[in-house]
């Protein structure tokens, strides 16, 4: 494992280091989408953007939304809407290639939102002549979800032709989530680290597929 | 090499992609919530008031002239019955959690939800005076379709609640 780490160390340095004849690879943009992030009722693009003329590096923008009825992750929500944007630095570790195919590691910055209505039982107070009491009520209750976190992925990207690419990667991560409100919620949203409100470090992965224009 | 490095990727993105983690949340059903009480305002609910009507009644308790309605959870209805052609609904004693009661040398003992309470009366249910409590000496009561578990009841219990009945749904 440290060998590997060496390995990839060395050659993130030598494509940083030394500008040398390489091949080319014309497209400067590239599209994508995320299959995975449709278990949790979302769609995910990625805009793939070159940013280094000598060096095989990319800047990923991953805007995503969320809309979803129904039971998730052992919730059950009445609507769960939400919006998303991942934002990652991308360097291809194979050298005297301009081409994004092969090794990579990739590191970014992530931010959720997501707005939650279930149908609750909770507490309330009332009062019965003068005296008074805690019921429990049944209605609709709305929490605001905010996360943010980092990600840092090791991947390899397959290229058919120079147009389609196929990608795998994985890697750890670290989210931190927030409720503007948990009255009358029984959860966090915090059941485990595929959960909407996960706070904590986490192993992430995934894959996508798309092309370059 | 490379083909190692494919099989820890390959491994990695298993773990991370492949489990759906699911996990319970509370979700009660039934047909009755829990109604609570703080303790303060549960001990100084205990009066008594005007005659009310009978609605959900529970054990009858006859004590010289006067026959004890419970009224569940909520109380006491006390019923005058010196001239059993025309019983007199006399008063009512508000008890919250109330479910039981014994009476002897005009004290009548009561459950309050959790607590038993000694109150002295006078003869004719004039008034009444909390003279002992001893404090949470009963269980709290199971709700009537047994669907609460103790768990849910206290995910829902206010601070310093003490659930003193159960409300059907309407």
């Amino acid at each position: 494992m440290k060998k590997l780490f060496i390995i990839l160390l060395a050659t993130l340095i030598a494509s940083f280091g030394f500008a040398q004849e390489k091949e080319t690879f014309l497209p400067r943009m590239g599209l994508g989408f995320v299959p995975q992030y449709t278990i949790s009722g979302g769609m995910r693009f990625d805009i793939d953007r070159s940013i280094s003329k000598t060096s095989n590096q990319w800047l990923i923008i991953s805007p995503q939304v969320y809309m979803l009825s129904g039971s998730r992750y052992g919730h059950d929500f009445k609507e769960l809407s939400g919006v998303g944007l991942d934002v990652k630095h991308k360097i291809y570790l194979k050298p005297n290639t301009m081409k994004p195919l092969g090794f990579y590691a990739e590191y970014g910055i992530m931010f959720q939102y997501f707005s939650i209505t279930e149908n609750k039982q909770y507490t309330v107070p009332v009062s019965e002549n003068g005296v008074p009491y805690y019921e429990v009520v049944e209605g609709d209750l709305n929490t605001k979800l905010y996360k943010v976190g980092g990600n840092f992925h090791l991947g390899y990207q397959w290229l058919l032709g120079d147009k389609v690419y196929f990608d795998i990667y994985t890697g750890a991560g670290i989210r931190i989530s927030h409720n503007n409100i948990n009255e009358g919620f029984d959860t966090w949203y915090n059941n485990s680290w595929i959960d909407y409100g996960y706070s904590g470090t986490l192993l992430d992965g995934g894959f996508r597929i798309g092309f370059y224009f | 090499m490379k083909k190692n490095l494919f099989s820890v990727l390959f491994t990695l993105l298993c773990i991370g992609t492949g489990i759906l983690l699911s996990s319970s949340e509370p979700v009660v059903y039934g047909d009755y919530t829990p109604v609570y009480m703080e303790r303060s305002e549960m001990e100084n609910a205990v009066k008594i008031e005007a005659a009310q009507p009978l609605h959900k009644t529970g054990k009858i308790y006859l004590y010289g002239q006067y026959i004890l309605v419970n009224e569940k959870y909520k109380g006491i209805h006390v019923i005058d019955n010196s001239n059993p052609e025309a019983p007199i609904n006399l008063a009512f004693l508000h008890i919250d959690g109330c479910i039981d009661m014994a009476m002897k040398d005009n004290i009548l003992y009561a459950d309050n939800a959790i607590d038993l309470i000694a109150l002295k009366t006078t003869d004719n249910f004039a008034s009444i005076q909390v003279t002992d409590r001893i404090v949470n000496i009963f269980p709290e009561t199971e709700s009537p379709d047994g669907y609460w578990s103790p768990y849910y009841i206290n995910q829902f219990r206010p601070d310093n609640g003490i659930l003193v009945a159960w409300k059907k749904k309407s």
